[in-house]
């Protein structure tokens, strides 16, 4: 197997949806399914997208663990689809490597890059220590030969706009307009945008060493080039702006780095001991460990010996493991020249001026026959003879190695991350089950704190199936001095659509139709006040489940989320208004309705026949119709059979609440059901799966604990949006896929497959 | 000038209630200790500040990132040899000043040998800056060696002169930022070495400009020291700048003694232009900048930790602002109460102010102000319709119940629509703010603490001086006494003007039944005037109907529509710059019983506050 086909089995792998993929879906609602690694680092993203835009901080300290693991997922992702991209690209070309040569802010970048190349690409450099003459963006000059090969230079372009996610562009012939381009004022663009696109150049004197070289800005640079001011805020704000530009530079030069093949850092030898130097070795070795890097110390002060200086690197640097150390001593001034190596004609050969006095001469300091000038350095040890020395070949395997190095190093993170995630969303699955259901338990103990239940049980949600069930049964046993206003019972079937109920209303004689809309109204408004029930809407929904929600789980913040939330549990309000089921027993129902005519003084009973039904059923006719108080959307409204009757326009039901002799009526059980069905609705829409009936959570009632019973209802997941948390698992032995689709490219590297 | 001593308590006050809040708010969250840590770095530089290591003596501390010569801006200042050969300069690692190093003649209290040290050289052997210094070397800001580095930070607030030495080619560097952030409120003076020697002007920066922006010359070196300096003014505002001193590169011109030369007669002339005695005075603007400072960092650091809980907080803060403004508007803004409340008041005043003398007009009006609304059910009245006079007392009645509930709103609505407004809106703002700090915390715990009460402070003024307002605001707009008189004059006018006749006739009747019955002593009884009933009812009335017009219009016109919305508005007005002033002078503001949010509030608020 080649190490190109060996790399697409891995893609496969990590990319397509097989029995190789890591992760499977247990529950997403209704279906289960597979997901690859790259599908479920995204997937995980993508379930938290408001996390992933709030600030990293806020991750770390309010939402908990779970959440800095979604930040990280983005990351990786993008890492290993570059390192894959890049390893493929790398695979399939020929070899093209790039000499990274990074460094400190004028510590002489493009004065070394000069040195290598010819008279005329020296011309399009911009060299100065002004900022108007600083490098602002990433320039890569590459070998003249290498854009006469197609293949190699599309490879190139696209190896370049996958590390650098943006197209690169080319650097002008005409030196002012590649001035102004090195400097990234040629166009409008932020200056963050201009550092993230490279400019492509080539150079004949690149040719012979068959190496390109990039050129990278620094990073410490905090006033952008151009004339504005750095910023108009206070003391504190203008620090942290001055800040803020210098970090960009640095975190696009460590994405940078990742297509080198070697790295020169270059520094002042003013700022040998300077936490900058360490940073730029750093960021070299954590974005390709293993790849050789070189210090280079640039304006040396004449006063100091090359063993000096050899002894001060290899001492302050050795925890870098530098490939090999450079100097080049000042080359402006009178004092000591003769320490200014003597250079051989063809160390700049392309150029006609004197370099010696414009360009600093880099030569090699490392090893222990390195020469003090005045004697003669050896033509190999000068930094511009570099290119002879690096083999672009062994160059190109160094940078596949360490991509694929990287890839693996990336995808291991993935799986350890993955299976952290897991391990803390089955933590947060229970909590979320917790809070929802405490969530919908506490709109029913806010119900019964209006006092009407004295028994500590959940009252009863008066759903349409509760109302149609009471009108029937009150129907059924109505005696025949209340016939006369019987008739009305169809007409509340009728209404069970709130709008077209009112729309009866009207059609009846007006003196009737007044009082019935009179009698409604009151019992609408007292129940709107928490007075005879409690009516639930979305905005109490919300609040009962910020009230549960101490982790924030699932509200991380009210003012954001109530918003995103309302629908949510609208459509949890009118699924359950919908479909549920729940019904009293009949007899009991009978045997109670019965009770409450009987009851009936023969004033009553007189006021009552004559009356329409509807003035007895007011309460059940009003529930109906609370939701229009609340804007048309859905509320819950939560009574017992009492409250529900209480307000009768007959006044039945003040009859009925000084008496404690009414027959006995297992509410509670159809409350304790409704409520399981209020839980499973609610967990669905949220996309949380519903309780195991192995695994039950006990809700605190009062002084017992009292476990949900299992919902009828069928699981129909929510349509608003994405759930808010999935079960899923680690397909088993996918990491021992992995490793071997790994070990298989090794092992076709290491044949020079 | 405040007392120092006094802004030092304030400061170290601050201090302790920012680390009391946040010990209470975020007991072992993470967002603690970096507060912690910078209160106890804030201290610190307080103590700095204001004790300066016990020194009388004015100090000059040179200062910068690693590797800009620093030293040997040092070395340069002294003359003594011996001292100057205690103080290597280099790129190597054992030239690197790695300690504080105070050159002069008395040591500072409290010298720590871990990382500092004292070097005795006589003032006479100092530079001569016109006044006894001393001078203190510190480490690079950006030392690799990371406890250098935080020796060169805490140095930063040790001394009211600072020499800021950056390299010429390092003046866009990010890195003097901070440095100058750290030291804000000092007198400092740049000195930017290694300039090419063919950059370096030849009046060395004389009339270098950098208040105005602009450039004096429009050089590469001039362009980027305008915008270093602009930099280092957006960041250290209160820092007193001067104008740099260019030390040209001496590797390249291989004349360290001319570089050296220069830097002393050019420090020398740019301190001694300044006076040397308010030089040491900095203290209070130092201390300013390091509370400014801190202020910044505990409201960066909560605004991105807790960005949730800030803007509870915020919202809370935002929403009792503008409680106030929104009950005025709903007790005032309201057309129906305040234009009936106005019209009532108005309509009051008119009957009052008309002397009763003006017999029946004064009569007519009050019964027309009574009867407001219902003045056809009136007029049908007096024409005998039971309906009328039914429909007509029924007005009367509401008037008088809604004149009632009008004086109500005005003496206690405003309270009472507050206190409800509290309950309503902020008592669930409160809940709010209490569940994001429970998630914050990422505990159960702290759900069930008992949040107190969140009080709106003056109501009581409000309401009095709303009433004020509104008795003024009448006063000011009451019809004038001789409108007032014309009026009732022309009114009784018209009432008498028309009962004249009947009446003199009948006068004139009964005078000369009198004149008959005392000259002819036989008059019968007979000739003296018995007017019928009816026709008397029938002059007053026909008398009466003209004056009611007349009234009517009169008094429409004295409480006409135009007037009264111009009232109202006017009214209302006064009323959103009463809240204004009032919250404005701290009388009507929020009052948190509620100890958590209080400190909340406190924090996040640190950097709107003014002073402590």
């Amino acid at each position: 197997m080649t190490a190109t086909e060996a790399l697409r089995n891995l893609d496969d792998c990590l990319t397509n949806l097989d029995d190789r993929s890591p992760c499977t879906t247990l529950y997403s609602g209704i279906s289960s399914s597979s997901l690859s690694l790259l599908q479920t680092l995204d997937w995980i993203q993508s379930k938290t997208p408001r996390a992933n835009t709030r600030p990293r901080s806020e991750l770390e300290s309010g939402a908990g663990e779970l959440t800095k693991l979604f930040g990280k997922a983005g990351v990786l992702s993008q890492q290993i689809r570059q390192s894959l991209n890049q390893s493929q690209i790398l695979l399939r070309s020929s070899p093209c490597p790039i000499l990274a040569i990074a460094g400190l802010l004028n510590a002489g970048k493009t004065s070394l890059v000069a040195g290598f190349l010819s008279k005329k690409g020296r011309e399009r450099l911009l060299i100065g220590e002004s900022n108007s003459q600083g490098t602002h963006r990433f320039i890569i000059w590459l070998p003249q030969v290498w854009r006469s090969n197609p293949d190699l230079w599309a490879n190139i372009r696209e190896q370049l706009e996958t590390i650098f996610e943006n197209k690169p562009e080319y650097l002008s012939d005409d030196p002012r307009l590649a001035a102004k381009q090195y400097n990234a004022i040629d166009s409008e663009r932020p200056i963050a945008i201009a550092l993230a696109t490279p400019l492509i150049a080539t150079d004949e004197a690149l040719d012979q060493w068959n190496v390109g070289i990039m050129d990278c800005p620094d990073i410490q640079t905090g006033i952008a080039p151009g004339g504005s001011r750095v910023s108009a805020g206070n003391a504190w704000t203008a620090n942290e702006t001055v800040f803020q530009m210098a970090d960009t530079r640095e975190r696009i030069l460590g994405q940078a780095l990742r297509i080198a093949s070697a790295f020169v850092v270059v520094a002042s030898a003013n700022s040998l001991q300077d936490e900058y130097v360490d940073r730029l070795l750093e960021s070299a070795s954590k974005a390709m460990p293993g790849l050789k890097k070189i210090l280079a110390v640039n304006r040396v002060p004449r006063r100091y010996s090359v063993q000096e200086i050899a002894q001060e690197v290899r001492h302050g640097y050795a925890s870098h493991d530098c490939w090999r150390y450079y100097m080049a001593y000042h080359f402006d001034g009178p004092i000591a020249r003769e320490r200014l190596p003597d250079i051989n004609e063809d160390v700049f050969k392309s150029t006609s001026e004197p370099a010696k006095e414009t360009l600093p001469i880099f030569v090699r300091i490392d090893h222990s026959k390195a020469v003090q000038p005045p004697a003669a350095v050896p033509r190999s040890d000068f930094l511009n003879y570099l290119g002879s020395q690096l083999e672009p070949s062994q160059l190109s395997r160094d940078i596949i190695r360490v991509t694929l190095k990287n890839l693996r190093r990336h995808c291991d993170n993935a799986i350890e991350q993955i299976g952290g995630y897991l391990a803390l969303e089955d933590k947060r699955h229970y909590r979320l089950q917790r809070v929802l259901a405490e969530a919908c338990l506490s709109l029913s103990y806010a119900a019964r704190d209006s006092g009407t239940s004295a028994t500590g049980e959940p009252p009863l949600q008066v759903s349409r199936e509760i109302i149609k069930q009471v009108a029937v049964s009150l129907e059924r046993t109505a005696p025949w001095w209340a016939k006369p206003g019987r008739k009305m019972t169809g007409w509340i079937e009728s209404a069970r659509n709130a709008a077209g109920g009112v729309t009866q209303w009207v059609a009846l004689p007006s003196w009737m139709s007044d009082r019935l809309k009179a009698s409604t109204d009151w019992v609408r408004s007292r129940w709107r006040k928490g007075e005879g029930g409690k009516v639930i809407s979305s905005q109490a929904f919300f609040e009962s489940v910020a009230i549960h929600d101490h982790n924030g789980d699932l509200i991380v913040d009210e003012i954001d989320d109530r918003a995103t939330f309302l629908p949510r549990l609208n459509a949890i309000m009118d699924r359950f208004q919908a479909e549920s089921r729940t019904r009293l027993d009949e007899n009991q129902l009978d045997a109670y309705t019965r009770e409450m005519w009987n009851r009936m003084s023969w004033k009553q009973r007189m006021w009552t026949g004559m009356a329409p039904a509807g003035m007895l059923f007011a309460p059940l006719l009003a529930v109906m119709m609370l939701p229009m108080d609340f804007g048309g959307s859905a509320v819950l409204v939560f009574a017992s059979m009492k409250e529900l009757l209480v307000a009768g326009a007959a006044g039945v039901g003040m009859a009925m609440l000084n008496s404690d002799h009414m027959p006995k009526i297992a509410e509670h059980e159809a409350a304790w059901q409704q409520l399981s069905d209020l839980y499973a609705i609610t967990c669905d829409e949220f996309g949380v799966p519903r309780i195991a009936k192995d695994n039950s959570i006990p809700l605190r009632i009062g002084s017992i604990n009292k476990a949900l019973v299992p919902s009828q209802l069928p699981v129909q997941l929510g349509t608003l949006s994405n759930p808010v948390t999935s079960v899923m698992k680690l397909v088993p032995g996918f990491e021992e896929v992995m490793h071997t689709g790994f070990s298989n490219l090794d092992r076709a590297l290491e044949s020079g497959k | 000038m405040m007392d120092l001593s006094i802004e030092f308590e304030q400061a170290t006050d601050l201090s302790r209630r920012i680390l009391e809040a946040a010990n209470k708010l975020f007991s072992d969250q993470p967002v603690l200790p970096p507060i912690q840590h910078a209160c106890s770095q804030f201290e610190t530089q307080c103590h700095d500040i204001i004790h300066g290591r016990g020194l009388t003596m004015l100090t000059i501390a040179v200062i910068g990132a690693k590797g800009q010569g620093k030293t040997w801006v040092v070395r340069q200042l002294i003359l003594d040899p011996a001292v100057r050969a205690k103080l290597p300069s280099g790129v190597l690692a054992h030239e690197a000043t790695t300690k504080l190093v105070w050159i002069g003649s008395i040591a500072p209290a409290e010298i720590d040998t871990q990382c500092e040290r004292f070097e005795h050289c006589a003032p006479a052997l100092l530079a001569d800056l016109s006044t006894s210094y001393m001078l203190l070397d510190t480490p690079g800001a950006t030392d690799a060696d990371s406890r250098a580095a935080e020796i060169a930070h805490k140095a930063l607030s040790l001394t009211p002169i600072q020499l800021l030495v950056i390299r010429r080619d390092q003046l866009r560097s990010s890195t003097t930022s901070p440095i100058v952030n750290q030291s804000e409120g000092v007198l400092c003076l740049p000195i930017i070495t290694a300039v090419s020697p063919r950059e370096v002007p030849s009046d060395h920066l004389e009339h270098f400009t950098t208040s105005d922006g602009q450039a004096s010359s429009e050089t590469p070196l001039h362009r980027d020291l305008q915008r270093w300096m602009q930099m280092i003014h957006d960041s250290a505002p209160k820092s007193r700048l001067l104008t740099p001193v260019l030390i040209e590169d001496f590797e390249a011109t291989g004349n360290e003694e001319a570089a050296s030369r220069r830097l002393r007669e050019l420090v020398s002339q740019r301190l001694k232009s300044q006076s040397l005695s308010e030089l040491g005075e900095t203290r209070e603007a130092r201390l300013s900048a390091a509370t400014a400072r801190l202020k910044s960092q505990i409201h960066h650091l909560l605004e991105t930790t807790a960005p949730q809980l800030s803007r509870s907080v915020h919202r809370l803060v935002s929403e009792s602002q503008q409680l106030p403004n929104r009950v005025v508007e709903s007790v005032l803004g309201s057309t129906v109460i305040l234009e009936t409340a106005v019209r009532a008041r108005l309509r009051a005043q008119v009957v009052s102010d008309t002397s009763p003398i003006w017999f029946p007009y004064r009569t007519t009006i009050s019964l027309l102000s009574m009867t407001q609304g219902a003045w056809d059910r009136l007029l049908l009245a007096m024409t005998g319709s039971i309906p009328s006079i039914f429909g007509t007392l029924v007005t009367w009645a509401k008037n008088i119940q809604q004149s009632r509930k009008i004086e109500w709103e005005m003496q206690e609505g405003l309270r009472e629509r507050l206190n409800r407004q509290i309950e309503d809106q902020l008592a669930p703002m409160q809940q709010q703010f209490h569940r994001a700090l429970s998630r914050v915390r990422s505990s159960h715990g702290s759900q069930s603490s008992n949040p107190g009460r969140v009080v709106l402070r003056g109501i009581e003024e409000l309401q009095s001086r709303s009433q004020s307002l509104f008795e003024s605001v009448l006063q000011r707009n009451r019809a004038s006494r001789w409108s007032l008189m014309l009026c009732a004059f022309l009114g009784t006018l018209i009432f008498w003007g028309l009962l004249v006749g009947p009446i003199v006739a009948i006068y004139r009747q009964y005078f000369l039944a009198c004149y008959s019955s005392f000259m002819n002593q036989t008059t019968d009884v007979g000739a003296f005037p018995h007017p019928s009933p009816a026709m008397l009812a029938t002059s007053i009335f026909l008398s009466f109907i003209p004056l009611l017009l007349y009234a009517m219009i009169t008094l429409t016109s004295f409480i006409r529509r135009s007037k009264i919305e111009r009232i109202s508005r006017g009214l209302i007005e006064q009323h959103h710059a009463l809240v204004n002033e009032l919250q404005s002078n701290g009388i009507l503001r929020l009052d948190f019983e509620d100890s958590i949010l209080e400190k909340a509030q406190f924090l996040l608020s640190l950097e709107s506050h003014g002073n402590p």
